[in-house]
């Protein structure tokens, strides 16, 4: 468990990172780790950290906020993680994506932070039959398994069970 | 409802239209009359687009004078410590000073005073408010803040009888390029790592407890830009 450390904020914010990527040989480990608790107006709202393990060889990736996460691996392979702060009726669940359509507002709204020109850039990876998509829900948090390779799923679904709350 | 279609019959017919978060003209939900209205939501997609109309997660394209006010917002949030900066936007468009509350709220005097500037502007019904959350901090800071809507802000009564979404101008702090290269581990002990960070602009749609939508200040201000020029 990761301690949360309460920061007033004239007592200046923390100056430590909050995320990290740690790599090994067969894997990365992702964490997301903030240790001041901000607040939307007077409401104090603690950040959801977690944890996550993926398979090697990622490319490059992206955090914005509390909420919108990816990871870009080879050939436009790319494994998204949202955290929804307004959603509080969120069945764990995990099925694979046929239609488009099923994930369309979660792709350009919900993780529209980093699927920019110059980042995921969602626009020039569109969804593709010939790969598989896969979504999973554990609580709060949805992790999109987008135009994975078919002989890569197991390896990709594998891993992502991995995904912790801290 | 015969004044409504005077109005539809008076304007010529390419006058108003939908359009979505990427300035593109959506050709079928049919027209809004004269106006031009953003829904709010990057998808073309009609399902999608159908649930934001029916969500009220739509707004009027803001004038030059809505966009300047939002500027004037931000810096005012900025030089002042995150002291919360709002205004109001009338159903004609007129746009109403920007009050200033806490760090954490508006108090309803200032509320009121700004509701009041708006009358006297001849605007007696507001559209929609738009209002301040945190303040640009340095990159290597930690937000004390969260871009999106308080519980108070997305059960606030007036959804009762507005038909537009609520504002919120605010910063997420980014981070891109946490690239792996040869390096066994990085993040928390890499000074370079940390410079990856970044606050950046941020507006956030959001009516009552619709899931709020967000997208960068400054591609909101070249959107409006492309459906004005539309």
């Amino acid at each position: 468990m990761v301690p949360i450390v309460l920061s007033h904020y004239c007592k200046g914010q923390s100056h430590t990172a909050v995320d990290n990527l740690s790599v090994f040989p067969d894997s990365i480990v992702y964490t997301f780790t903030p240790h001041v608790v901000p607040q939307k107006d007077k409401e104090p709202l603690p950040p959801l950290l977690f944890k996550i393990k993926l398979p090697p060889n990622v490319l490059s990736s992206y955090t914005s906020g509390f909420d919108a996460f990816g990871f870009r691996y080879p050939d436009q392979q790319t494994v998204y993680v949202y955290i929804d702060y307004y959603e509080k009726n969120t069945i764990d669940t995990s099925y694979r994506v046929i239609r488009e359509d099923e994930i369309e507002h979660l792709l350009v709204d919900d993780l529209n932070a980093i699927n920019y020109q110059n980042k995921l850039d969602i626009d020039n990876n569109p969804f593709s039959a010939t790969r598989e998509t896969w979504l999973i829900k554990k609580g709060p948090a949805t992790i999109l398994l987008y135009n994975i390779r078919k002989e890569n799923m197991t390896r990709f679904l594998h891993d992502a069970d991995s995904f912790t709350f801290l | 409802m015969p004044l409504l279609l005077i109005s539809f019959l008076s304007q010529p017919e390419d006058a108003g239209g939908y359009y979505n978060l990427k300035g593109d003209r959506l050709s079928y939900p049919g027209t809004p009359g004269p106006r031009k209205v953003i829904v709010l939501t990057r998808s073309s997609k009609e399902e999608v687009i159908n649930q934001m109309l029916e969500a009220n997660m739509i707004i009027d394209l803001p004038s030059p004078d809505i966009i300047d006010s939002m500027n004037e917002a931000y810096s005012r949030a900025n030089s002042r410590q995150g002291l919360e900066q709002k205004f109001l936007v009338g159903s004609k468009g007129e746009v109403s000073v920007i009050v200033q509350g806490t760090r954490y709220e508006v108090p309803p005097v200032e509320n009121l005073k700004a509701g009041l500037d708006l009358k006297t502007k001849g605007d007696t019904i507001t559209a929609y408010d738009v209002h301040t959350h945190g303040e640009l901090l340095s990159e290597d800071e930690e937000p004390y803040f969260m871009s999106g809507p308080s519980l108070t802000d997305r059960k606030n009564d007036y959804f009762n009888y507005r038909r537009q979404a609520s504002i919120i101008l605010s910063y997420d702090r980014e981070r891109s390029d946490l690239g792996t290269g040869d390096s066994q581990t990085v993040g928390s002990d890499n000074e370079k790592e940390k410079n990856n960070y970044k606050y950046v602009p941020k507006i956030v749609f959001y009516y009552s407890t619709t899931k709020p939508v967000t997208l960068p200040f400054d591609d909101f201000c070249s959107i409006v830009k492309k459906i004005r020029n539309n």
